[in-house]
C-alpha cells in the first residue's frame, strides 16, 4: 500500500474530523446537556440527571455509532457498484437496491398483520431477524437483476433511469400491500420508511456492528479483483478475475450490508454516490485498497454530519435524517453527469 | 552442398517447442435457427517463441473470434487448442492469466490511475491477494516501462494521456503480466500513423527480445506487409495460412483474399489501390521524388503513365532556381504549370473523348 504524503494528510484530518463530528453528534439534540455532563457521564462518574444519561448512552451514542455504520456500509456498497458496473452513477439509493430492501421489510412488516401474526408479540428478536433477512433478500434479488440487465445496457443515464423505474414498481407494489394491511402494522411502516438512525438500540448494535464489519473486511478482500475491474471486465478476465465469482461475492456483500442498513435505518438517499467520488476527488486515488477503508472512514463523518444536521441544533426539533442527505447527495449526482457530458462533447465533439 | 526443405515439414528450426499450438481446429458460431456459421474448419497451426505474427483477413472472417478462441474466452466447436504444451481447457483462470496476456481495441477510461500503477496490474496474478508488489515485481514493471519507452511518463496520470501512449502503457502492462504469448485485438485501430508504424516495430523488437510468441490482428495490410515476421491468414476457403508475408504475396494468396472488384492488390509495389480507369497515358520525364508524387496525383484522376511512345503526351518535370515546374507537350502545344495542383485542374478540365 503506498499512501502519498498529501493522502497521509487528508486521511489523518478525516480521522480527526471523524472524531469530532461523532463528538459532536453525541452533544448536539433536542434536549439540551451540558458540555461537562455529557462527559461526565460518558466517563462514567457521577450522573448528575438520570433523565440525560439515558439520553446519552441509550440514544445519542447508539444513534452516533449507527449513522457511522450505515454511512461506511452504504459507501463501500456504492464504491463496489460503481467500479462492478463501470457507472459512476451507480448506488445502493438509485439503482434500487434500497428500494428492494424496503420492499423485503414492506413484505414482512405488512403480511404479518394479515396473517393475524403481531410482530410486537413475538419479540424484537425475531421481528428484527426476520426483517433483515427479508431486506437482505429483497435487496440481493435486485442487485441480481440489474446485474443481469446492465450486462446489456452500455449508457450510465439509462442504468440510472432503470433503477428509477424499479422504484416505481417497487413503490407500486409497496401500496399494494398497504392496501391489505391493518393499520396498526401500516403505521410502523409509515414510521420506518422516514429512516431513522435513532431507532437502533444496544441490542440491534451487537447484531450490526459484527455484520457490517464483516461486511466491510469482506468488501477489502476483493480489492484487488476490483481494481482489476477499472480496467474492464475483459482486462481483468485476463489477468485471473473470475468475474461470475467477483459478480456473486458482490451481490452478498452488497445485498447484506445494503439490507441490513436499510432494515434497521430505513431508506437513506444518496450517501452511497456521493462519498466514493467526494472521496476520489480528495485522494486522487483508484487503489481499492486505499478507497475502501478512506471512503468508509468519510461515509461514517459525512452521515454523522448528515444526522448533526438533521437534529437543526438549537431549534429543538429533528428532520428525517433522508431529507438531509438527499441535500448533500442529489447535487453530487448533478455535478457528476454535468462533469461526464462535458468530457464526452469534448472528445465526440457531438 | 544441396539443402532440401521439405515444405510440409512442421520442423522451426530456432525453437523446438511451439508456444501455441492448435489442430483440428473448427470454428463457428450459432445464429439464431440453430444452424451453424463456420469460420474455421480443421485448420492446424503453430506459433513459436519469437514470433511476431500479425492476423490478417477481411472483414467478417472471423479474426476477433479467433483470437477469442486462442484467449480461452470462447470454445471452439471442434479441436484442441495447447499453450505451452497443455490444453487450454485444463488451465484455470489465474493459471491462464500467467499464459496469455490481451492488449485490446478500445481504449478506455481510468481517473486517478499513475501509468506506474496500471502498468504494474500486470503483476497481479503473480502477486498476493492484495496485489502488494514484491522487489522482483518493482524490477520487472521498471524494466517494461524502459522497454516501452515510457519512464518519462511513470508518474502522469493514465486519463491525461494520448491514446497512442495510453495503448503502450496496456502494453507495458501486458508485458509486464509476463505471459509467454501475447495477443493483441487490433491495438492500433485508433491510432494515427507514426503511432502505429512505432507501435507494431516496438511489438516485433519485443517478441525478439524476449522471446514470446506475439500475435496481433490488424487492419493495416501495408503496415503488417512490412512489420510481421509471418502472417496468419484467413483465407476465403475457411483456412488459416501462416508464412512470411512476402512468400504470401508471391505465392497470390494476398491477392485472392483481399482483391475486391474495386481495389487491387499491386504484388510490385506491395500496397492496395483502386483500379483506375484508364483514358490517357502520359510520359514523364524528371527526377525520382518528383515523379513519384506526380504519377501519384496523375493516378488519382485517371491517367496513367508508360513509358513508351504511344503515350498520349510528355510531362517533363524540371527544377529552375529552387522552384519546380511541369511542362506538358500534348501535340505541338506545350503547357507549363507552376504546381501538380495547377497541371491537376488543366488535365481534369481536358475532355478525353
Amino acid at each position: 500500500m503506498q499512501f502519498s504524503k498529501r493522502n497521509k494528510y487528508i486521511i489523518a484530518a478525516l480521522f480527526v474530523l471523524f472524531l469530532i463530528s461523532f463528538s459532536f453528534d453525541v452533544l448536539l439534540g433536542p434536549v439540551k446537556i451540558p458540555l461537562n455532563d455529557v462527559l461526565k457521564i460518558v466517563f462514567g462518574s457521577s450522573a448528575p440527571n438520570s433523565t440525560w444519561v439515558t439520553i446519552i448512552t441509550e440514544f445519542r451514542i447508539p444513534k452516533a455509532i449507527t449513522a457511522v455504520l450505515a454511512g461506511s456500509a452504504l459507501s463501500v456498497v456504492g464504491l463496489m457498484m460503481q467500479t462492478f458496473f463501470r457507472n459512476p452513477l451507480a448506488d445502493p439509493f438509485v439503482l434500487g437496491v434500497s428500494s428492494g430492501a424496503s420492499l423485503g421489510v414492506a413484505f414482512v412488516v405488512l403480511t404479518a398483520g394479515s396473517f393475524g401474526i403481531n410482530l410486537y408479540f413475538l419479540g424484537d428478536i425475531v421481528s428484527n431477524l426476520s426483517i433483515t433477512i427479508a431486506a437482505c433478500i429483497g435487496a440481493s434479488i435486485i442487485l441480481l437483476l440489474i446485474t443481469i440487465v446492465a450486462k446489456k445496457i452500455s449508457s450510465n443515464i439509462t442504468l440510472l433511469i432503470l433503477g428509477l423505474m424499479i422504484g416505481y414498481v417497487i413503490s407500486s407494489l409497496e401500496n399494494f400491500l398497504k392496501y391489505f394491511s391493518s393499520p396498526e402494522s401500516l403505521q410502523g411502516y409509515v414510521i420506518w420508511g422516514m429512516g431513522n438512525l435513532g431507532n437502533v438500540v444496544w441490542n440491534d448494535l451487537y447484531f450490526l456492528i459484527p455484520v457490517v464489519f464483516a461486511g466491510l473486511v469482506f468488501s477489502f478482500l476483493l480489492s484487488k479483483q476490483l481494481n482489476l475491474l477499472l480496467l474492464g471486465e475483459k482486462y481483468a478476465r485476463s489477468m485471473g478475475v473470475k468475474t461470475s465469482e467477483i459478480r456473486t461475492m458482490i451481490i452478498i456483500v452488497g445485498g447484506v450490508l445494503g439490507g441490513v442498513i436499510t432494515a434497521f435505518c430505513g431508506p437513506i438517499a444518496f450517501i452511497g454516490i456521493a462519498v466514493p467520488h467526494l472521496t476520489k476527488n480528495l485522494l486522487n486515488e483508484f487503489d481499492h485498497k486505499i478507497l475502501i477503508p478512506a471512503v468508509a472512514l468519510a461515509g461514517g463523518v459525512l452521515t454523522l454530519i448528515c444526522d448533526i444536521i438533521s437534529q437543526l441544533p438549537g431549534s429543538g426539533q429533528t428532520i428525517p435524517i433522508n431529507t438531509v442527505t438527499s441535500l448533500v447527495g442529489a447535487p453530487v449526482v448533478i455535478w457528476i453527469i454535468v462533469k461526464q457530458r462535458k468530457v464526452k462533447h469534448s472528445l465526440a465533439m457531438e | 552442398m544441396n539443402i532440401k526443405i521439405n515444405p510440409q515439414n512442421d520442423k522451426h528450426f530456432a525453437d523446438g517447442k511451439p508456444t501455441l499450438s492448435a489442430s483440428e481446429l473448427t470454428v463457428g458460431y450459432k445464429e439464431r435457427k440453430k444452424s451453424v456459421n463456420i469460420l474455421f474448419e480443421r485448420v492446424k497451426f503453430s506459433i513459436y517463441p519469437g514470433d511476431f505474427v500479425c492476423l490478417l483477413g477481411p472483414n467478417g472472417s472471423g479474426k476477433s473470434t479467433l483470437l477469442r478462441i486462442i484467449s480461452g474466452i470462447q470454445k471452439p466447436i471442434d479441436g484442441e487448442i495447447l499453450i505451452d504444451g497443455k490444453n487450454i481447457a485444463a488451465y484455470d483462470s489465474r493459471e491462464l492469466a500467467k499464459k496469455i496476456s490481451i492488449v485490446l481495441t478500445e481504449i478506455f477510461d481510468i481517473n486517478n490511475a499513475s501509468v506506474y500503477s496500471i502498468v504494474s496490474m500486470g503483476r497481479y496474478p503473480h502477486n498476493n491477494w492484495l496485489g502488494i508488489l514484491r522487489r522482483e515485481d518493482f524490477e520487472i514493471v521498471d524494466n517494461m516501462l524502459k522497454v516501452t519507452d515510457l519512464l518519462q511518463y511513470k508518474d502522469k496520470n493514465f486519463f491525461e494521456l494520448s491514446d497512442g501512449i495510453r495503448q503502450k502503457v496496456m502494453i507495458a502492462r501486458a508485458l509486464a503480466q509476463d505471459t509467454p504469448l501475447i495477443l493483441l485485438d487490433e491495438p492500433t485501430a485508433y491510432l494515427d500513423a507514426p503511432s502505429r508504424i512505432e507501435i507494431m516495430h516496438m511489438l516485433r523488437h519485443l517478441a525478439k527480445q524476449f522471446r514470446k510468441s506475439i500475435i496481433v490482428s490488424s487492419h493495416d495490410l501495408d503496415l503488417a506487409l512490412q512489420a510481421a515476421d509471418k502472417i496468419m491468414l484467413i483465407t476465403k476457403e475457411k483456412n488459416i495460412e501462416i508464412d512470411t508475408p512476402e512468400d504470401l504475396v508471391l505465392n497470390g494468396h494476398f491477392e485472392t483474399v483481399f482483391n475486391t472488384k474495386e481495389v487491387k492488390f499491386h504484388p510490385q509495389k506491395g500496397i492496395f489501390k483502386k483500379k483506375a480507369e484508364k483514358k490517357i497515358t502520359l510520359k514523364i520525364v524528371g527526377s525520382k521524388t518528383e515523379i513519384f508524387w506526380t504519377e501519384r496525383a496523375l493516378e488519382r484522376i485517371g491517367i496513367s503513365i508508360r513509358p513508351d511512345k504511344d503515350a498520349l503526351g510528355l510531362l517533363q518535370i524540371v527544377k529552375q532556381n529552387n522552384e519546380i515546374l511541369w511542362q506538358l507537350n500534348i501535340g505541338t502545344e506545350t503547357f507549363t504549370f507552376y504546381s501538380i495542383g495547377e497541371l491537376l485542374d488543366y488535365l481534369s478540365r481536358l475532355n478525353f473523348s
